[in-house]
């Protein structure tokens, strides 16, 4: 297993990235992005960090996922767990993502439909040595929060982790 | 009677009530069971505020409990247990988890400390080496769709009967490590697909193998009982239904959120979302569960499996000649339908247990005949410096808690606290300086598991005892972790 990176440090002052807040027992993610694809980019980059760091995972492979959901929250929380799902079943790796949706800001309590581009590589991979750091067993709606902040123009979400 | 600093009120002791009146819509009462040094730290983590919103749960019977393990979760604590009518009712994954029948095990050995020392490292690296974490979709038992529908349906007799354990083992399985009502196809083919290739893998977390030495017995006669004795060495097993659990549990939130607009619900909190319990939600969702729950009791016993293999290696002895004979196993993330007394009648009810122990008395129908004159085995793992400990259910149990008792020692500490407190490697070295030896399959992980991150078993485990809702009966110390 490689050495422990703990990943480039987010920067509170950037205009998008992410954090992990303090929780008791799980991993609470705060990610923001002056658009909405942005934060969920930064939020599947958050989680991603915490599997094993995007930056060093060789961008060899993609995934296309479509995620039709009830709602923009929904549709963020659906998304890290698709990444935990692809970890699972084809032990994927995520080094850089593309988030599409439709044009402009999408509304509170709207359907909404998201489509994931994921460049990565997978564990396992000939010539690559990576490992999980943390296994995270699913991104939850407990204390899950996604909102757009007038006063700096970012969009801004929270998502609690059970690890 | 007092009142604390929140608005709890002092039963004794150790029990501390939540009034019906402290929120709207709360149905009943709810009722923690704590140390009054452990409140400020429930009131801080707001876990308090679940044992209220689960109070609020339609067809709830009795009061919302918690254990004094508590710790905030998604919809119930942790910690957290909750009876419903499974006529009027509903049936709530948040008061399961996303880890369904994640639980501990726990094999006694003819070996004592002195047997196993000298071979401790050897141990440890044999067992890192023989059960995958799996974490990334590697290492498990590669199940075709057919093979995983088997284990689904019938649990730890799966592995049994493909020669993975002992005929003994199943008698010394809660539920006999199988859930009959378990329907494979609700299980999703996501979650199908999570569980193809991690049957027999550890997971990663708080889950853990463990080597440990009966280090003092409390109660001698439950002891005995157990095959358990002071200077014995055991070993732990802490996992649960891996992925496949996980997205049983995230498919069934996505459906019960629909259900709850379909069913009018009102509820306090999006994560208690839920259905009634004879609704098809319900039941499709207590046939999943109980679907992932038979994948856990087959992952432990193919765990023990690969466990008894590598003992018998290391050691030079068959299987049986060091014992390895399962004391018992416990879930900890689980509902079932149980027999319980409410209102001073015996009925059927759905008992939602979350981070939360059976702990059925002497004399109960479903504790194994072997140790149905002491009572169940309650298993319930502390941190990896300290101690955990083997409990006996009660009959207070019954009377109080809908036969339930603790499940561990839960968290103090943040997991990025506690990676800012200390390295991973520096723990392996303290560890090793006490005679402990660890293994882990992440650094970042072995920091976040530090004992300093967790509460003192001890602590909680006196509360259960003083409450009389289960009993010491040994103690167990580490000698080797084995962690995920």
């Amino acid at each position: 297993m490689k050495p422990l990176h703990p990943g480039p440090d987010p920067q509170e002052s950037c205009r998008e990235g992410f954090a992990y807040l303090e929780h008791t027992a799980d991993i609470r993610l705060k990610a923001w992005a002056p658009t909405y694809p942005q934060v969920v980019a930064q939020a599947l980059s958050g989680l991603a960090t915490l599997i094993f760091p995007p930056f060093e995972v060789a961008r060899a492979t993609t995934r296309v996922v479509s995620i039709c959901a009830p709602d923009p929250l929904s549709a963020l929380v659906q998304s890290l767990n698709e990444l935990l799902y692809l970890l699972d079943t084809e032990g994927f790796l995520l080094a850089h993502t593309t988030v599409k949706c439709a044009e402009g800001p999408p509304a509170p309590d709207s359907p909404i439909s998201v489509t994931l581009s994921l460049e990565g590589d997978t564990v396992g991979a000939p010539g690559r040595e990576y490992g999980v750091l943390t296994g995270v067993k699913a991104a939850t709606y407990g204390g899950a929060a996604l909102a757009f902040l007038l006063r700096d123009g970012l969009w801004e979400a929270l998502i609690t982790l059970d690890v | 009677m007092g009142k604390p600093a929140s608005d709890l009120v002092k039963l004794d002791a150790y029990r501390w009530l939540i009034p019906k009146t402290r929120q709207p819509g709360m149905r009943t009462e709810g009722l923690i069971y704590a140390s009054e040094a452990m409140l400020p730290g429930i009131v801080e983590d707001k876990a308090h505020e679940q044992v209220a919103n689960v109070a609020c749960l339609p067809g709830i019977v009795g009061r919302s409990l918690a254990m004094p393990d508590i710790h905030w979760g998604y919809g119930f604590a942790i910690g957290g247990v909750a009876a419903t009518d499974p006529e009027h009712g509903v049936v709530s994954p948040g008061g399961v988890g996303y880890d369904i029948n994640c639980g501990v095990r726990i094999l006694r050995t003819n070996l004592s400390e002195a047997d196993v020392r000298p071979r401790m490292e050897k141990l440890v690296t044999a067992i890192f080496a023989a059960v995958p974490a799996g974490v990334g979709g590697q290492g498990g038992l590669l199940l075709k769709q057919s093979e995983l529908a088997d284990v689904l349906r019938s649990g730890a007799s799966w592995a049994v009967g493909r020669g993975l354990g002992r005929a003994a083992d199943l008698i010394a399985c809660e539920d006999g490590g199988r859930i009959q009502s378990a329907d494979p196809r609700a299980v999703s083919e996501r979650a199908a697909k999570r569980g193809l290739n991690q049957l027999g893998t550890l997971g990663s977390g708080n889950h853990f193998l463990e080597v440990d030495v009966v280090d003092e017995v409390h109660d001698v006669q439950a002891a005995g009982a157990f095959g358990l004795q002071k200077g014995q060495v055991v070993i732990g097993i802490h996992v649960g239904s891996r992925g496949l659990g996980h997205q049983v549990c995230a498919d069934s939130l996505e459906i019960m959120q629909k259900a709850v607009a379909k069913y009018g619900i009102r509820l306090p909190d999006r994560q208690l979302a839920c259905a009634p319990v004879n609704s098809p939600e319900g039941q499709a969702y207590l046939g999943a569960m109980a679907a992932a729950a038979n994948y856990a009791w087959a992952n432990r016993q193919v765990i023990t499996h690969s466990v008894r293999r590598v003992m018998a290696e290391v050691f030079g002895k068959p299987e049986t000649e060091l014992g390895l004979d399962l004391v018992y196993d416990v879930a900890h993330n689980i509902a079932k339908m149980e027999r319980h007394m409410a209102d001073g009648l015996e009925r059927t009810l759905c008992v939602h247990r979350k981070g939360a122990t059976r702990a059925f008395p002497a004399g109960h129908p479903d504790v194994p005949a072997p140790y149905r004159e002491v009572g169940q085995p309650v298993l319930v793992p502390g941190d990896m410096g300290r101690y955990s400990y083997v409990l006996v259910g009660t009959a207070e149990a019954m009377n109080q808690t809908f036969g339930s008792t603790c499940h561990g020692a839960g968290r103090l500490m943040s997991r990025t606290a506690a990676k800012k407190d200390v390295r991973g490697e520096d723990i392996q070295r303290e560890l090793a300086a006490r005679g402990i030896v660890v293994r882990g399959h992440s650094r970042a992980g072995l920091a976040e598991e530090a004992p300093s991150a967790y509460k003192d078993v001890q602590q909680v485990v006196d509360v259960v005892h003083n409450a009389g809702i289960s009993r010491r009966v040994a103690r167990l110390r580490p000698l080797g972790v084995i962690k995920g």
